[in-house]
Parts: C-alpha cells; sequence; structure tokens
C-alpha cells in the first residue's frame, strides 16, 4: 500500500488526470456526435447504442491512453537512472506490482469517466427509457477486464525498454489493431486481446431492415472471453515481472 | 551549414531502431486493409479505390500523424537529456538550421514511411490480381498526403521541443486528430492541421479535390508549415532555453 501511494506521489503535477480527462472529453464529444443521429431516428435503443458507441471507440483509445499511462509511470525512472538505487531498497517484484495497480487505479478512473461521459450524453439527448445502470456498470466492469492484459502488456513493455518509442508505437499498432478487429469476422477479431473491448460490454448489433443498425442487450458472460482475457493478462503481467527482476538495471 | 546540421539529425537516429517503428505502421495498415477488403469485396467492388479507403481510412485519421509525432517526439529526445539543449544553443549554427534541419529529416523519414505504405498497397492491389488500371489519382493522393505530413511535423516538433516528456506529445496529436476528425465531419477540414492528412490521402472521398480545393489545400499547407516553422524559430531564439 505504501508503495502504490509513493507511485502517486511520482506522478504529482505530471498532469496525468488531464491526459485522462481530455481523453473523456475527446470521447464525450465524439459520443454525443456519433450517438444523436442513430437517436434522431426515432430509435427505441438509445441508451444501448451510446454504450455500444462508447465500447466501439475504447478499442481505438484505450489501448493508446494505457500505453502513454504504462510511458508517464515508468520513464520517471528511466530518465533518472535511478532503478538500480531504488531496488536496492525493495524488491523488484513489489516495485512492478505497485506500478501495474496504479496504472489499474488510473483505468478505473478512466472508466467511470466513460459511466458519467455515457449519463450526461444519454441525459442530453432527453432519452426516454429508464436510466440503465446495470448496463453502465456493465460496461464499466467490461473496460476494466479487457484493459487488463493490455496495462500488463504495455507496462511491461515501458519498463523493460528504456526508449519509451517503443511502447509507444505498441499501444498505436495496439489501437489500431482493436479498431480495425471490429470489420474481421468474430472468430479472427478474438485473436486480438484489443477487439475484447466491444465483446465485454454485453452489447451486439444488429443489422434490421433497409440496413438500420440496432443495439441488442445480453446480460449473459462471454466466460471464454473474460477467461481468455484474464489469463493473457495473468501471463503477461508475470512474463513482465519475472523479466524485469531478472534484468540488470 | 543547412547540410552538416541535416547530417547530424541523421547521425543522432543512428543505431536507434526508428526504422523498425516506422516499417511496422504501414505493414499492419495493409495487412488489416487488405483483409478487411478481402473479406468485404462483394460490397466494396471499385477494386483499387476501395482498398485504397480499407487502407488509409484509420490510417490517415489517427496513425499516420501519431507516428508522425513519435517521430519528432524522437528527433527532440536526446536534447532533453543532460541538458543537451543547453550545448545545441551555444553551437556555431544559426538558431533557425536547428528547426529547419529537423524538420527536414523528419520529412525524409515520412517520405520513406510514404512511399513504402503507397509501395504495399501496389502490391496488394497486384496480389488481388485487379483488373483496371492503377488508379491516376494515386499521385495526387501521394504528393498531398505527403504536404499534410510534413504540416503535422512541423506543429508536432514545436510541440516536442516545448515538452520534454515523450508520451504527452504523443497524447496531444491525438487529442489534435480527434478533433481534427470532427472538424473534417462538419466540413472545415482545410482549416485545422491534423484533418489536412484525411482530406489529401483521400481517405473519405476518391473523387479528389477540385481545382479550388487544390489550391486551398496547398495555400493551407504552406500557411501552416510557415508558421509553425516561424513559432518554433522564434521561441528558440527568444526564450531562453533551458534544458
Amino acid at each position: 500500500m505504501k508503495l502504490l501511494i509513493l507511485e502517486f506521489n511520482k506522478l504529482k503535477r505530471r498532469k496525468i488526470p488531464l491526459t485522462i480527462f481530455m481523453l473523456l472529453a475527446a470521447q464525450f464529444a465524439w459520443g454525443l456526435g456519433g450517438s444523436m443521429s442513430h437517436i434522431r431516428n426515432g430509435s427505441d435503443d438509445g441508451w444501448a447504442y451510446i454504450v455500444y458507441f462508447y465500447a466501439t471507440i475504447n478499442s481505438l483509445f484505450m489501448p493508446i491512453l494505457i500505453a502513454v499511462l504504462a510511458s508517464r509511470i515508468s520513464d520517471l525512472e528511466h530518465k533518472g537512472s535511478t532503478f538500480k538505487m531504488l531496488l536496492t531498497q525493495i524488491p523488484a517484484q513489489k516495485l512492478y506490482l505497485s506500478k501495474f495497480l496504479c496504472c489499474v487505479v488510473f483505468v478505473i478512473i478512466t472508466a467511470l469517466g466513460q459511466m458519467a461521459a455515457i449519463t450526461l450524453t444519454g441525459f442530453m439527448a432527453h432519452l426516454p427509457e429508464a436510466y440503465p445502470i446495470k448496463l453502465i456498470l456493465f460496461h464499466g466492469l467490461g473496460t476494466l477486464t479487457a484493459s487488463i492484459p493490455i496495462i500488463a502488456l504495455q507496462l511491461g513493455i515501458s519498463m523493460l525498454v528504456v526508449n519509451q518509442m517503443f511502447a509507444l508505437t505498441a499501444g498505436l499498432a495496439g489501437g489500431f489493431i482493436g479498431i480495425m478487429s471490429m470489420l474481421f469476422p468474430a472468430g479472427i477479431s478474438k485473436l486480438f486481446l484489443w477487439s475484447y473491448y466491444a465483446s465485454l460490454s454485453a452489447l451486439a448489433p444488429k443489422i434490421i431492415d433497409n440496413a438500420r443498425m440496432i443495439v441488442l442487450i445480453n446480460y449473459s458472460v462471454d466466460i471464454g472471453s473474460v477467461a481468455v482475457v484474464l489469463i493473457s493478462g495473468i501471463i503477461l503481467y508475470l512474463s513482465g515481472s519475472i523479466i524485469f527482476s531478472k534484468k540488470e538495471c | 551549414m543547412l547540410i552538416r546540421s541535416i547530417e547530424a539529425e541523421w547521425s543522432k537516429l543512428r543505431h536507434s531502431m526508428i526504422w523498425a517503428v516506422l516499417l511496422v505502421l504501414p505493414v499492419i495498415s495493409i495487412l488489416l486493409g487488405s483483409g478487411n477488403y478481402f473479406g468485404n469485396r462483394q460490397i466494396l467492388s471499385k477494386e483499387w479505390y476501395s482498398l485504397w479507403t480499407q487502407v488509409v481510412l484509420f490510417y490517415g485519421y489517427f496513425f499516420f500523424p501519431v507516428l508522425i509525432s513519435i517521430c519528432c517526439a524522437y528527433s527532440c529526445r536526446l536534447e532533453h537529456f543532460n541538458h543537451n539543449w543547453n550545448s545545441l544553443m551555444t553551437a556555431p549554427i544559426p538558431i533557425e538550421y536547428v528547426f529547419i534541419a529537423k524538420l527536414i529529416s523528419i520529412g525524409m523519414l515520412t517520405l520513406f514511411v510514404h512511399l513504402f505504405t503507397c509501395g504495399l498497397y501496389l502490391l496488394a492491389g497486384f496480389l488481388f490480381k485487379f483488373q483496371s488500371p492503377i488508379p491516376f489519382e494515386l499521385i495526387g493522393w501521394f504528393i498531398r498526403g505527403f504536404c499534410a505530413s510534413l504540416v503535422i511535423a512541423a506543429l508536432q516538433l514545436c510541440l516536442s521541443m516545448l515538452i520534454k516528456s515523450f508520451a504527452a506529445s504523443v497524447g496531444l496529436c491525438m487529442g489534435g486528430c480527434i478533433v481534427g476528425l470532427a472538424l473534417m465531419l462538419k466540413g472545415y477540414g482545410m482549416f485545422f492541421p491534423y484533418s489536412l492528412l484525411s482530406l489529401g490521402l483521400g481517405s473519405v472521398s476518391q473523387k479528389g479535390l477540385s481545382a479550388n480545393d487544390n489550391l486551398l489545400f496547398a495555400g493551407m499547407t504552406v500557411l501552416f508549415i510557415a508558421v509553425f516553422s516561424l513559432w518554433g524559430i522564434g521561441r528558440l531564439k527568444r526564450k531562453d532555453v533551458i534544458a
């Protein structure tokens, strides 16, 4: 717990909340614009459409945000070459865990911010349906779950490679793969870790007459997808932690 | 002196593995775009044009600008370490050459990425055995795309010189791309630097720009490059650059 608080102390005045806020503002603006045209056509799946819209653009934004967060969290020690000194005081695995948890906390904050943005979007659109608290909580949980392996991957790259260019490029490639994988058949998109934001959102699009899309809610949890995501996250975290602890800093 | 400044910038990139970073994104873009085209050939029937939209859609909106920002951030990375800005500012070269040399070296990197992407696009088209000829519009997409990439490079270079953090300037570029997308959808894309790339690449409409639009595009490109370059050079000359 002390190490986690120390990590947050190191990030003071590094404007990470501002980074998260800017991402949420951009998602809100895009979500509002993208949802309005669908809602004005008289669809009765307003809330579901808004949540699905946020889930799909998460495939683009979240990998890049996580890459930026992991890079900012790691490059303090890289720039000052203070890893060696730090590792004389605390075990490498504990340092790695504290940085991982720090990233997870920021992603939780981002997910909560998205839930607020979805709520604001829905109220601004004057939707007639009741407020779907369960759906929005499901979305938040799905976002966090889908982010776990990506946090593990990005943190591993940022901690192990001094030059943050590679970590940011990996995040960029991940975002690209995430947004493009939605265009692929379900079987192929599930091969990519970055594509699980939409599939863990309890929502599925359906094309009805005249190529109009509606969004259906399905609260049954896809155990297979959750298992893939969590197992991948554990493997990536353990790999990163073990390699970091054995690495000469 | 300018040539030597450019050579110095190139020597900073040696052994940096930036080539790996520059090659990854076009390869992913072509693979995913081609895969999507192949899976939807019944709907995407315009061969070369349809393949181009699939390849450059998200590439032009977000990923090429962010790749340019990574190159700019890397170009300024060495100066942000070990008080190297102070050393660079005491070097016996005109201050404007510092900025121009960086811009030219980044321009050469983006030209390489652009050529590589176009080459992979042509290869994908030949592998798909397209019946129609290679579109003449490709020349315009290439030239306008490269010019628009220089606009983003000039702006991102200014930001990377200001901001010490590698990730922060990349994050700002991402934000700019989102704003650029919104402005482009509203019809104001010509007046914002981050949306010029999508317009120039023809990722939204393959009809190409009209003569007036081409003139406006060229004018805005020159204006943006001039404004951002003057801002960057002016800041180096006037501000006490403390590393």
